[in-house]
């Protein structure tokens, strides 16, 4: 033991550095500190728990480089991990000693991993503790736990004469066993709980060493119903039984925190029965490949020997090639949690229907624990997550994740694919106001989740932020309550996809309003309209250009009356003439006859076999500029055993510049017909007895059939 | 029946006690002092370093260790000092803090391990669980890092959270 004297040797504090003041002098531990020796500060961190040390590390200067150096640290550290394997855990059956060459970066990481496996032996020990405490009181769950052991092994006798492959079967009859064992085993049990707590004692941190495909496996079994792997590549997994199921846990390693040999790491719990076979395969794949084995179909074999996996039964062409991702495995992350971290580091794999239907708390409890450590992995995760439920990033990661993560400015690029992700960042990012600025660009939809304080920083310094996001989207139905909408707003919503029935009640009866979404969508339910428009002349006139179809609730008072409303909706929308046919047929001819004698007039005839179209026009006569209405007929014919059906249709005149063609009109003739008749049958039959048969059925023009023929004549 | 053979101790406040020689040879100081002197005399033997109040404490734990011998106190502890320790240890630790340390210093001086020890552990009962703010607090300590430094420090000393 060191000794010095204590005011010769007194810690080199400087006191005015160090003392606070008068006031802080006068604590006794202050005058440890001020007037004794390294020696005895240094005996008394000796005795702090590791768990201390990163606090002591940051308290002062001076201790962090007496005591507290990263070198200070491991050098105590190692001292109670050589103490703790060596005497406690193995009782000196398995000595373990540091290598020599270990450099300091090897030696800190092996440290951890060290004092990582200390820890999980720790903690069984004091489980086990625990359950001989409760066994001591009769406590029936643990009674049931050594049941089902000799349940499994009376199985395993019974199961050696089964054949593989008929898993399923001889599932079913295990079952069936089972429950003829269990009143057996109870009518045991109070024998049994004293045996137990004898068995425990003679098998607690056995250590055996297993060599499997030229590599060695370390089983070191902590309880009768706890152990753990450690392989070669120091990877541990975790075992422990529950009632019927065998539990593992896959608990990082040496290699821990690189991902390249220790791809995951949590203390949650893995159940290695689930009854999906396909799943259990994954489950038997992801040990191997974990403990650092090659995946081979034996080796998975010997892993279930020695984890003492009794019922479970994988033959080797369901091992190597077993369907597990169609559909057995969806919803099931909590049985293959690992296939997270497989989907962050690999960019092409999808994990959604394994996270499908999964409950957020779930999948976060099974997240690897570098989720909540790695920036990068967190962002991997909010990567992936679009292709999962994303909701679960800000209600529970967000809880337990470094808090610095979320003051990272990086996080604005996920905002863009989740606008979620902004409720979670730190208030220091929310409330800065070009950070917020530039996230309302990158997604408009993060206006939702501002909170009054931000919105009232943005609306003051950049309304026409906020204009903005409307118009790229945000709906104005999600904005915060605190916040006046005006008209402005509402025209800029829905500009950005708003609609009648998304924007406040209050504008609905504003024409600005209702053009604005008109205009953006002609088809939008009118109804809620309806009794604005009905009686009112100009806005009914003002709403038929842009949704004709308002016309079937616009009062037919007002539209006998106002012509121009009508005329305004067929031009808009064809069908409405349907309406006012009677109307409109004497108008038409007349137009028509108009237009056909105009002197100079020049007709192009176009013929066209359509044998798609259900209905197809025979006539249609183009021109530019004359607001020309035609009447809309069908006909029908029998031509050489094909039946013909023609229509023409009543419709203002629109469209291409035919007079820039050299037309004054454009008269087309589309036939629809399966078996498409020849152009000559089109010009000498068809075309002329429909013409006949028009002029027939409806009081039509003479004059228009004269001209067509004549027309048709000319041509030829 | 030889009588027991005993030592004078003499504090820095200049009270004196007398102390079965036996039992504080559990302290190496006044071992290492008694091997150089005459054994037939009874030996006055001055503490310098302790006040009375202390070095009655210590002659109190020597006298129950000296037939008790005192259990080793793991290092780290696991829990709370008082899960370790015997009841008469818990009881003799019932002190105010500044006995506690005069305690640490006098066993440090006097050269008794196992005292020491006890100490020791106490105070680092003490210290489980706080802040790095609450520790500067309890030693009186001014913080002399920057934010970032220390910031960098407990990012380095992350991993010991694995224990």
């Amino acid at each position: 033991m060191k000794r010095t004297s204590s005011e010769d040797n007194s810690l080199s504090l400087s006191s005015s550095k160090k003392q606070k003041s008068n006031q802080l002098l006068e604590k006794p531990l202050n005058i440890l500190v001020c007037r004794y020796d390294p020696f005895v500060l240094g005996h008394i961190f000796k005795f702090c728990s590791p768990k201390d040390l990163p606090s002591l590390a940051v308290v002062c200067k001076d201790w962090h480089d007496l005591y507290f150096s990263r070198e200070k640290i491991i050098l105590l550290l190692k001292e109670w991990v050589d103490t703790l394997w060596n005497n406690k855990i193995c009782s000196g059956k398995l000595t373990w000693t540091w290598s020599v060459e270990c450099n300091p970066e090897n030696e800190y990481h092996s440290l951890a991993y060290w004092l990582r496996l200390l820890k999980v032996l720790k903690m069984d020990e004091e489980v086990n503790a625990m359950m001989v405490t409760d066994e001591q009181g009769k406590d029936e769950n643990d009674g049931d736990d050594e049941t089902e052991q000799n349940e499994e092994e009376h199985d395993d006798e019974e199961e050696e004469d089964e054949e593989e492959e008929e898993d399923e079967e001889d599932d079913q009859e295990d079952e069936g066993e089972d429950e003829e064992n269990d009143q057996d085993d109870k009518d045991e049990q109070d024998e049994e709980v004293k045996e137990i707590q004898i068995t425990r004692e003679k098998i607690s941190n056995c250590v055996e060493f297993i060599e499997m495909d030229n590599m060695k496996l370390c089983k070191i079994t902590t309880s009768s119903n706890r152990f753990l792997l450690v392989s070669n590549n120091g990877n541990i997994i975790r075992f422990q039984r529950k009632e019927k199921e065998l539990l593992c846990s896959f608990y990082g390693g040496l290699s821990y925190p690189s991902f390249e040999n220790c791809n995951y790491r949590s203390d949650y719990w893995v159940s290695l029965v689930p009854g999906d076979k396909g799943i259990l395969v994954l489950q038997l794949q992801q040990m191997v490949g974990y403990l650092g084995f090659d995946d081979e179909y034996l080796v998975a074999c010997n892993l279930i020997d020695i984890i003492g996996l009794k019922k479970a039964k994988v033959s080797n062409s369901k091992y190597t090639d077993y369907p597990w991702d169609q559909g057995e495995a969806e919803g099931k992350i909590g049985f293959v949690p690992w296939e997270i971290v497989k989907a962050c580091t690999t960019r092409d794999y999808d994990i959604s229907y394994l996270c499908h239907d999964v409950e957020s708390d779930d999948i976060c409890a099974c997240l690897d624990d570098r989720f909540f450590n790695s920036f990068d992995l967190f962002c991997k995760l909010i990567e992936v997550s679009t292709t999962i439920d994303t909701e679960f990033i800000s209600k529970n990661i967000s809880l337990k994740v470094d808090s610095e993560f979320l003051k990272n400015r990086g996080l604005l690029k996920y905002c863009r694919q989740e606008r979620k992700l902004f409720k979670i960042l730190d208030e220091s990012l929310r409330h800065d106001k070009e950070f917020l600025k530039e996230a309302l660009r990158v997604n408009p939809s993060i206006l939702k989740y501002l909170f009054k304080k931000e919105y009232k920083d943005i609306i003051g310094i950049d309304r026409e932020l906020i204009l903005d996001c409307l118009r790229r989207g945000f709906s104005i139905s999600e904005i915060d309550s605190s916040i006046e909408i005006d008209k402005e707003m509402v025209l800029a919503s829905i500009k950005g996809g708003d609609n009648i029935s998304t924007i406040p009640k209050e504008y609905i009866h504003s024409m600005d309003i209702i053009i604005a979404i008109l205009k953006k969508d002609p088809f939008t339910s009118l109804q809620k309209v309806s009794k604005f428009i009905s009686s009112n002349k100009d806005y009914a006139l003002e709403i038929v250009k842009y949704a004709p179809k308002a016309i079937r609730w616009i009062n037919m008072d007002i539209l006998t009356s106002h012509p121009e409303i009508q005329q305004e909706a067929i031009k808009n929308w064809f069908g409405a003439c349907s309406i006012f046919i009677k109307d409109y047929e004497e108008m038409s001819n007349k137009s028509l006859i108009e237009l056909l004698q105009r002197p100079g007039k020049k007709i192009k005839v176009s013929i066209t076999i359509d044998g798609t179209r259900k209905e197809s026009k025979i006539i249609e006569i183009t021109e530019k500029r004359l607001q020309t209405i035609f009447i809309i007929d069908r006909v029908s014919m029998t031509f050489m055993d094909c039946d013909y059906t023609y229509f023409y249709q009543l419709r203002q005149l629109f469209g291409q510049c035919i007079n820039e063609k050299g037309y004054n009109a454009k008269l087309c003739f589309t036939v629809k017909s399966s078996n498409g008749p020849s152009l000559d049958l089109l010009h000498e039959k068809i075309i002329p007895e429909t013409l006949e048969l028009l002029a027939k059925r409806r009081e039509f023009p003479s004059q228009f059939t004269d001209i067509i023929n004549s027309f048709l004549e000319s041509e030829k | 029946m030889s009588e027991t053979k005993q030592v004078e101790l003499t504090s820095k406040d200049k009270v004196s006690f007398k102390v079965d020689r036996d039992v504080i040879l559990m302290s190496g100081l006044v071992k290492d002092m008694l091997e150089e002197g005459d054994e037939d005399e009874t030996p006055i033997i001055p503490i310098p370093n302790v006040d009375s109040k202390p070095l009655q404490k210590v002659i109190e734990y020597c006298q129950y260790h000296h037939k008790e011998p005192a259990q080793e106190i793991e290092k780290p502890l696991k829990g709370k000092i008082e899960d370790v320790i015997c009841d008469w240890d818990k009881k003799f630790l019932e002190i105010d803090q500044s006995l506690l340390i005069e305690l640490i210093m006098a066993a440090n001086y006097l050269n008794i391990k196992d005292l020491l020890d006890l100490t020791c552990a106490k105070v680092a009962s003490m210290i489980k669980g706080k802040s790095p703010e609450q520790i500067r607090e309890m030693f009186g300590i001014e913080n002399d890092f920057t934010p970032e430094e220390e910031a960098k420090i407990r990012e380095e000393n992350k991993w010991c959270e694995e224990a």
